[in-house]
């Protein structure tokens, strides 16, 4: 390929990505704007208004329409798998239904080791009378009815993930590498969520330094989490284990959780769960470098 | 892998069918908003022909969608069980597995193929069904609709996991010895349960089969059961899926005939 058949194919590229997050941007932050601006996210009864989470859940499908949409306007075809594909193909073989369990049992792990993280830092955060004695017998059906209704339920995940890791962050990865990528990418997922955190989602608007406070923390947990949801999409092959694992993430998996005592907790802590991210961190930075470490393996 | 899928959705005229959910979800939504109602899964106290009060929930005045929602949801989930015969029919009757020889497609794709197409269907309709869920309850608070969503996901992975079940249990006959048969042996195993029924309902006395106080006895453990039988169904779904692989001949079932 000579360098000018190139520079064109970078400009397609850069063109296609533009109209994917414009659209990706407008099909959610739109609607947000106009029903937020009608019905505030809490009500006068401080209860959060009434159609929300449709709301919210439809935005979750953003992504995929912007991606739809640019597919077929820009001629890219709507390959179900193999190169410059949707992703949506599934194979087993060579090990990688590890990469499954790992995305299934990733949010799960990362959530209790979290929630250590408080216990051990904050006195009487561990305290298991707070545990409704009904819970206490049934306690470890919660991983499973958390799992399968993130595997069953992973709609809204699936949404994201066709448009974020299914179609962004190959194109980023082609214009500027997987590590840069990894980071502008994780920074574009976080500022689509900002309009909705502005409005009093994930953290409400009761904390000093809202609402920017809230969307920095925020760009920092989506970059971490792309890193993760990065690699086992591009280990896979497939969008499905990143569908599955923000399906299962978004339930909040955790039995630990359920013997937290959060008046043990700081406000701030209670609100950002700056410590219990951290062993997501961790996660997402080894995922990080073994990506930088295999950057010659494309997506397909 | 994909063309059979795409074989079978054809088979099964799977652009009408998606075409056809569409539409029920679009008019579903678009009724929902013409219709608000109240809030659905509120609690609201009434007053009855006698004059006493009772509670009664938010459905009771949503009744015609709620009836819609709830039988459209369970038509979708049961639904697939009706094209088993006739996607395992259309197989034989048009010898697909001569021309699926020739083709460089394996043993272990052509079953799997079956299996897949199967999750597929019930993880769109177990979707559709939580999307459905979602628009019902749209009015209701962010609470309730949380908890009513949760609900209509725990009944649709409940039918999908009967499903499944059914599926492990219906597909090895249907691939490894062809339709006729296999409906014998459906046939058999439904009288069975028809004849285990009555014989229950006839010769054991009702007090052994007082169902709501099991329920409310074994509450804990039936919550247990519930919350891993799709796991475990999925388990015994993949090992159906591993014996019907090792039986599997690749000749052609002339039963059809």
């Amino acid at each position: 390929m000579n360098n000018e058949s190139k520079l064109e194919n970078r400009k397609l590229l850069i063109v296609r990505l533009l109209i994917f997050l414009i659209l990706a941007f407008a099909f959610c932050n739109i609607p947000q704007i106009l029903f937020f601006s009608n019905n505030p996210y809490y009500n006068e009864e401080g209860e959060i208004a009434a159609g929300t989470s449709l709301l919210l859940a439809f935005n979750m499908l953003a992504p995929t329409f912007a991606m739809l949409i640019v597919r077929g306007v820009t001629g890219e075809g709507f390959q179900l798998s193999g190169k410059d594909s949707m992703l949506l193909g599934i194979r087993f073989e060579n090990r990688k239904w590890i990469l499954f369990a790992l995305a299934l049992l990733v949010p799960w792990f990362t959530h209790d080791m979290g929630v250590i993280m408080d216990m051990l830092v904050f006195k009487g955060a561990f305290d298991p009378t707070v545990l409704d004695p009904g819970m206490k017998k049934i306690i470890w059906s919660i991983p499973a009815i958390c799992l399968t209704s993130g595997v069953v339920g992973s709609i809204g995940g699936l949404g994201e993930e066709l448009g974020w890791r299914g179609y962004m962050m190959p194109k980023l990865e082609k214009l500027m590498g997987i590590k840069v990528a990894v980071i502008v990418g994780g920074f574009i997922w976080g500022v689509w969520h900002y309009v909705g955190i502005a409005y009093g989602h994930n953290f409400g608007l009761d904390y000093w330094g809202a609402p920017w406070l809230g969307m920095l923390i925020f760009t920092v947990f989506t970059i971490i989490e792309n890193a993760f949801l990065t690699y086992i999409t591009k280990q896979s092959g497939s969008v499905w284990p990143a569908a599955f694992s923000h399906a299962v993430n978004n339930t909040g998996v955790t039995i630990l959780g359920m013997m937290l005592n959060s008046e043990h907790i700081p406000v701030f802590e209670n609100t950002f769960g700056i410590l219990a991210m951290i062993p997501m961190a961790v996660v997402g930075v080894i995922c990080f470098f073994l990506m930088g470490k295999g950057e010659k393996k494309s997506f397909h | 892998m994909k063309g059979l899928l795409y074989k079978d959705f054809v088979a099964v005229k799977g652009k009408w069918i998606s075409l056809g959910i569409l539409t029920v979800f679009i008019l579903f939504t678009v009724l929902r908003f013409l219709f608000p109602g109240t809030e659905a899964g509120t609690t609201m106290t009434i007053e009855n022909a006698n004059g006493e009060l009772g509670a009664s929930y938010g459905e009771l005045y949503d009744t015609l969608l709620y009836f819609f929602y709830n039988l459209i949801s369970c038509v979708m989930v049961i639904s697939p069980l009706f094209f088993v015969k006739y996607i395992f029919g259309q197989d034989e009757k048009s010898k697909s597995k001569v021309y699926m020889n020739s083709l460089p497609v394996s043993k272990k794709d052509i079953v799997a193929e079956k299996y897949v197409l199967y999750l597929i269907f019930y993880y769109v309709i177990s979707n559709v069904c939580i999307l459905m869920a979602m628009v019902y309850n749209v009015t209701a608070s962010y609470q309730d609709m949380i908890e009513k969503v949760q609900m209509q996901q725990v009944l649709v992975i409940g039918m999908a996991s009967v499903m499944l079940l059914v599926h492990a249990i219906q597909f090895p006959t249907y691939i490894i010895k062809g339709v006729k048969k296999a409906e014998e042996r459906d046939t058999i195993i439904i009288m069975a349960i028809m004849f285990s029924l009555l014989a229950i309902f006839l010769f054991v006395p009702l007090d052994y089969i007082n169902i709501p106080a099991y329920i409310e006895k074994y509450k804990y453990e039936i919550a247990m059961v519930e919350s891993w039988a799709f796991g475990v169904t999925l388990l015994l779904y993949f090992l159906s899926y591993q014996y019907t692989l090792k039986y599997y001949d690749v000749g052609e079932v002339n039963d059809y005939e």
